[in-house]
């Protein structure tokens, strides 16, 4: 059996807002009023140190509903972890998912208090004011967008550079998201953005549409270009997430990890593959066990065993490894691995990623700035930047930030020799370009 | 044992199943082509089984019906079942009036569990997984049938390394959509049977027996529960002249039309035989243990 070592916790299914996409409030009729009580949070984490067994670093990404409603669990579930992290000599590294419109002193001081293992905060917000508030609202109907304005500047002392803002495009917004990506790179000065047409069942797109979301995203594109070209430099990219998968070594293996190193614990300990699987499986088909009982290995199985080649896709299409998220592919046909191919234009305005994905690609490597290391890397098992945001290795050759680096170096005390070799060539190459910076 | 035929009515089908094993979907047949074979088979054989398959033979429920009739309006022969195995995605008038009339005909259609185990079968015209279609379409025929459905109706899970370790769940969630008559089987050519499959199928069933042992799911009847197949009672294929496969039969070891010179025959012989047997006698024997 895979083992797990990478976990989303829903520490509440709580939320102080009802964003009227939300899936979680589509699939069960509002937030459910169930939260994770102290001792399932401890035991939580038990349970990813004994299913982690040889991996050296455990990740846990915060998740809900709301994670800051709780924060006496976020300190439980750290402390838990860093005990545990010692007792077993492994990393334990917290993310967290967050709509970033609570802040008090409790919370503050939690997330203050645990600093020395935060990895990357992700703020859910779809755009200035205007933007925001049309979708994600108060439970009393009010906009939500005041409240961040408020709160940013204590998530950026707290978190600098690895803050992350990803929101949601709906057929009404996709028009705005150039402006909503200015206004985040200029004003906001936010260096990691995502703004993702919303999909699944019920997302109904027009060829308009996907003609919209196409001029947005080359008014983006030659922004970020003109950066790449006045820099010399491609970090640029890495400013925007569709976009930086220019960058990637390809193909992966997996479109994710989802239930083969990747699973979410419920707030009562139920392990699924993910949090959408959990969210939109009415009849707990994709349940794998429990924190208390284990996982059914024989159920964990599909999850562990696909691969590349069981993905259904659209036949002849260039992009037929494109990855949708298996859980909204199950959502939609009932079969995790048919990829959504024709489903109301989902795949048109994926392929308007692709195309500005190869323009950059071209014109970088036209321009001698797409690094040796970064085309010859291996094709790894690790997701690129997946659903939640996280950033994998095979992106790493390019950059030379800690994180990414802390994360490469634990996949060579992992990995075969051959894949050892290439990735001593790799930091070798980026500690060269570290000591000509 | 009684003999039975597995006649093919049409090779089309209107799924694409991941695992599909079947190499030749487009084959057509007509009344004539069946008639010539029904005959030899009588030739030979009084009293037998008689499966329908495809491709989908709902595709082609008046061959169906013609071969039932026919049958039926020859003095000496007598079949004593007839078996639509469907995909089960297609069911008309005429074959609810079909099912209606004679009480000896079953339909079995193929689902494997529920909706996340079948995952592999899908609907060719709109990709979606055929469970949906597969319930509802149940759900008519029981209404139709009322009483008669539990003896007529019946299901058919294909496992593989992918859906086993659910299989509990899927019985149970068939159980609860009101299916009572099941078969169990396993992939055979196009997926790897390992030894892991087979322990999750020897632990699933055991569960599963456990609890029927103690009274849940009650009126269930599962296939390999109750008959164990001999392991020397292999699948014989009968080609055409053009070396299609136009018939399979078992049951019985010999002295009938597999046994002519008219006809080419080979019998099959998986490479995991050994495998399913063993998983199969050791289910069989847990059950019926006292």
């Amino acid at each position: 059996m895979g083992e797990f070592n990478s976990f989303s916790l829903l520490v509440t299914e709580n939320c102080n807002l009802a964003c009227k996409y939300c899936y979680e409030v589509t699939s069960v009729k509002g937030h459910r009023n169930v939260v994770m009580s102290e001792d399932t949070a401890r035991a939580a984490v038990d349970f990813m140190f004994k299913s982690a067994k040889s991996s050296p670093k455990i990740a846990v990404t915060l998740f809900g509903g709301e994670p800051t409603l709780m924060p006496n669990i976020i300190d439980i579930v750290c402390n838990r972890g860093k005990e545990l992290a010692i007792q077993h000599n492994k990393k334990f590294k917290v993310s967290m998912i967050t709509n970033a419109t609570i802040m008090n002193d409790e919370l503050h001081a939690v997330l203050t208090k645990h600093l020395d293992i935060w990895e990357t905060t992700q703020l859910s917000i779809d755009g200035p004011a205007e933007i925001q508030d049309k979708n994600r609202i108060t439970k009393d109907g009010s906009g939500s967008f005041h409240l961040i304005e408020k709160n940013f500047p204590i998530w950026k002392k707290l978190y600098g550079d690895t803050l992350s803002i990803h929101g949601v495009l709906r057929k009404d917004t996709i028009p705005e998201l150039y402006n909503i990506f200015l206004y985040f790179k200029e004003q906001w000065r936010e260096n990691k953005l995502w703004f993702m047409p919303e999909t699944g069942i019920g997302n109904e797109y027009s060829m308009d549409d996907v003609v919209a979301y196409d001029v947005e995203m080359e008014k983006i594109y030659k922004y970020i270009m003109n950066e790449v070209r006045e820099q010399k430099s491609i970090d640029p990219i890495l400013a925007y997430a569709p976009l930086d998968r220019a960058l990637n070594s390809e193909p992966l293996r997996k479109p994710c990890g989802a239930g083969s190193n990747y699973g979410t614990i419920t707030t009562d300990g139920s392990i699924f593959p993910c949090h959408h699987f959990y969210f939109t499986d009415k009849n707990r088909e994709t349940y794998l066990g429990n924190i208390y009982d284990g996982v059914d290995a024989n159920r964990k199985r599909i999850w562990d065993d696909y691969d590349a080649h069981d993905l259904i896709g659209c036949e002849g299409c260039e992009h037929h490894r494109c990855y949708r998220c298996i859980a909204e592919n199950l959502e939609v046909y009932g079969n995790p691995f048919m990829q959504i191919c024709d489903y109301s234009h989902h795949c048109d305005i994926m392929k308007v990623d692709f195309k500005y994905q190869k323009l950059i690609k071209e014109e970088i490597s036209a321009m001698g700035l797409m690094n040796k290391n970064n085309e010859e890397a291996p094709s790894c098992d690790l997701v690129v930047r997946d659903c939640v945001g996280k950033i994998g290795a095979c992106e790493i050759v390019t950059r030379t930030s800690e994180c990414k680096f802390d994360r490469i170096f634990e996949e060579v005390e992992e990995a075969p020799s051959l894949f050892k070799k290439i990735l001593d060539k790799i930091i070798g190459f980026l500690v060269n370009i570290h000591n000509t910076l | 044992m009684l003999e039975t035929y597995v006649l093919h009515v049409t090779k089309e089908c209107n799924m694409n199943c991941t695992y599909c094993y079947e190499k030749d979907k487009s084959s057509k047949y007509e009344w004539n082509d069946i008639k010539v074979l029904l005959d030899d088979i009588i030739k030979y054989n009084k009293e037998f089984n008689l499966e329908f398959l495809g491709g989908e033979p709902c595709l082609r429920v008046d061959l169906i019906e013609k071969t039932i009739d026919y049958l039926n309006s020859v003095p000496d022969v007598s079949v004593k079942n007839f078996t639509i195995t469907t995909n089960g995605t297609i069911v008309t008038q005429q074959l609810i009036d079909l099912l209606k009339t004679n009480s000896n005909v079953r339909w079995s259609a193929s689902i494997d569990g529920n909706r996340l185990m079948n995952f592999m079968r899908i609907i060719k015209e709109n990709k979606m997984n055929s469970y949906d279609t597969v319930v509802k379409n149940f759900r008519r025929l029981r209404d139709e049938l009322g009483d008669r459905g539990n003896k007529q109706l019946s299901c058919h899970l294909v496992t593989h390394h992918y859906n086993i370790g659910y299989l509990n769940d899927g019985i149970t969630d068939l159980y609860n959509v009101g299916f009572r008559n099941f078969g169990i089987g396993t992939i055979e050519s196009t997926l790897t049977i390992d030894d892991a499959y087979c322990d999750s199928f020897i632990k699933q069933c055991q569960i599963l027996s456990d609890r029927i042992k103690v009274g849940k799911l009650p009126g269930i009847y599962i296939g390999i529960f109750n008959e164990l197949k001999p392991e020397d009672d292999k699948r014989h294929y009968i080609r055409d002249e053009t070396g299609k496969v136009i018939l399979e039969t078992y049951g019985r070891a010999n002295n009938d039309i597999k046994d002519t010179e008219e006809y080419k025959t080979i019998s099959s012989s998986s490479p995991i035989s050994d495998k399913i047997n063993y998983i199969r006698k050791t289910v069989y024997n847990y059950h019926n243990a006292q």
